[in-house]
């Protein structure tokens, strides 16, 4: 157990080097709308990258993640990495994805969505349906927070307590500059959460023996875990039922694909999966091995969620190294839930209440508010079901994926009608929830995916066949062809 | 194009045998390393595979 002093100590050290970090990034802000919500589209590609990583890996890492490989062992790493592959998709639509918001000067990926396909009301649908289904994702965060700093303290900070110093910070480091604080403060907590878990799983392993004593521990007491299915839980189907919708993550969740936009130029935007790539790889790895590390040195866990507190409170760790993965572990949290936030909020600005011939202040406090009402209630939601679950942040992946056939078709297919969207849209998200939440189907069940992706794409495809695109529908494909080239990519 | 498609097969397999390899060939006989390791090398893979893709770009 770690003194409730120290921790927040340390919380308030980290909270003021992230203010400052924002405040320094709000003097460079022209108070336009596109410098709010894109930093201006001029983010250079080490901070658009580790931004990127920040947002993308999250409290899930360290806590979900971790929790999964202490509960299934190695069938963790394979879906991690099949989420880490969906990352072959930037290849394809990333400049696809910048040279379009370039020319047009979208800001959102649903406003793209809706000017490609010449109808509002996909832009509209597109923003509520991110809201609805980001909400879980978000509450995973502030219950990550929670239980982090409770469980490290033995319930001395209380889970209102830690989940109200999470939403404080997640909801300043936004409003403040928008973007480019959230770019700027996400650079730097992702290089806290590398360091720290990299120094920490140095110190567990090194209290465990070295690598070669780890992996005979492993070996020794927990072989089944090094196989798939393993103990139970990896089983093909549950592989394929949370790896498949994470694949596409990089184009269905908004927060990430909006980070398409920001980039200054195409260098930047390469530069920035670069960073992504090195950073996913590694804390994938980090994350994996600290849960084998919690099955050797706190192998009676009741819940695998308490895998990180374990640890920390094991004395495996030195205490000035505990104290920095827990800020790692609340940077990974609160730079995946401002992210969201500011999404959202440009979103509804934008999307959901037409605001885009508004003025910028006026886009610009409609993202504010929206933002603090975002954080806000995934607070009080995590406060009413603190027991984090994998339940939660796997249904988010599973419903977002109605907007991919939406994203695909927009770049391939001209085919690809108003109508067709609206009906993949409406029938995958109704089925989403129908499925998840009144059958209770889980999203270990592959049904769930499997019959979100089919729904959506028979119906985009299906409805767009029978229906005529809008006379004033953009051509990506055909407009876009000459720079592709020019670019030389595919 | 030509080169577009090859890539693209490349990347449909080497996704393909992500899954298939640890459930189909290397799973569910004597617990050992081999599947760690393979994954290990299918992440270095992916890295790979997508450094190909976005170095013809022109910047």
């Amino acid at each position: 157990m770690i003194s409730p002093s120290l921790v927040w100590i340390t919380v308030a050290l980290f909270a003021v080097l992230g203010g400052g970090i924002a405040l320094a990034a709000a003097r460079e802000n022209s108070g336009t709308a596109l410098d709010y919500y894109l930093g201006g589209r001029h983010i250079g590609g080490v901070v658009a990258g580790l931004s990127y990583a920040a947002t993308t890996y999250s409290a899930f890492m360290l806590v979900v993640l971790t929790g999964l490989t202490y509960r299934g062992g190695i069938g963790a790493l394979g879906f991690e990495l099949i989420y880490f592959s969906g990352l072959v998709l930037l290849v394809v639509f990333g400049p696809r994805f910048w040279l379009a918001a370039k020319r047009w000067g979208f800001i959102t990926p649903a406003e793209m969505l809706g000017a490609r396909y010449g109808s509002r009301h996909i832009a509209r649908l597109s923003a509520v349906i991110s809201l609805v289904f980001l909400m879980p994702y978000c509450t995973t965060q502030m219950a990550g927070i929670g239980l982090l700093l409770s469980g490290v303290t033995g319930g001395e900070i209380t889970l209102p307590m830690a989940i109200a110093t999470g939403a404080a910070l997640a909801i300043f480091w936004t409003l403040v500059a928008g973007l480019r604080s959230v770019a700027w403060t996400d650079a730097v907590q992702a290089a806290v959460m590398l360091v720290s878990a990299l120094l920490a799983v140095g110190f567990v392993v090194s209290f465990i023996g070295g690598w070669a004593e780890f992996g005979a521990q492993i070996m020794e007491r927990n072989a089944a875990w090094l196989d798939v299915p393993g103990p139970g839980l990896w089983s093909l189907p549950t592989f394929v039922a949370l790896a498949l919708p994470w694949f596409f993550f990089p184009l269905s969740n908004p927060q990430v694909s909006q980070r398409l936009f920001v980039t200054r130029d195409l260098a930047a935007m390469r530069r920035m999966i670069f960073w992504v790539l090195g950073f996913g790889l590694i804390f994938t790895l980090i994350a994996v091995i600290w849960g084998f590390a919690a099955l050797i040195i706190a192998p009676e866990l009741e819940s695998p969620a308490g895998a990180t507190p374990a640890l920390l409170g094991s004395g495996a760790v030195p205490l000035v190294v505990s104290l920095l993965l827990i800020i790692g572990i609340l940077s990974a949290a609160i730079s995946t839930l401002d992210s969201i936030a500011l999404t959202l909020g440009s979103m509804v600005a934008r999307d959901l209440m037409n605001q885009r011939e508004r003025t910028d202040a006026r886009q610009i406090l409609i993202g504010r508010i929206v933002v603090i009402i975002v954080v806000l209630f995934a607070a009080w939601f995590a406060l009413q079901n603190a027991p984090i679950d994998e339940q939660l942040a796997a249904l988010s992946a599973a419903g977002l994926i109605v907007t991919v056939p939406a994203i695909i078709g927009a770049f391939f297919w001209r085919g690809g009608t108003a109508t067709g969207v609206l009906a993949s849209l409406l029938g995958g998200s109704a089925t989403a929830i129908y499925m998840a939440m009144i059958a209770g189907i889980s999203v270990f069940d592959p049904t769930l995916a499997g019959a979100v992706i089919a729904v959506s794409v028979l119906l985009f495809i299906g409805v767009s066949l029978v229906t005529k695109p809008k006379p004033d529908a953009l051509d990506f494909k055909t407009d876009l062809r000459d720079e592709l080239t020019r670019h030389g990519v595919w | 194009m030509r080169g577009f498609g090859l890539w693209l097969v490349a990347a449909g397999l080497l996704i393909a045998a992500g899954v298939i390899v640890p459930y189909g060939l290397l799973g569910g006989g004597t617990p050992g390393f081999a599947i760690v390791i393979f994954w290990c090398l299918f992440g270095l893979a992916v890295v790979a595979l997508i450094a190909v893709g976005v170095a013809r770009w022109r910047v």
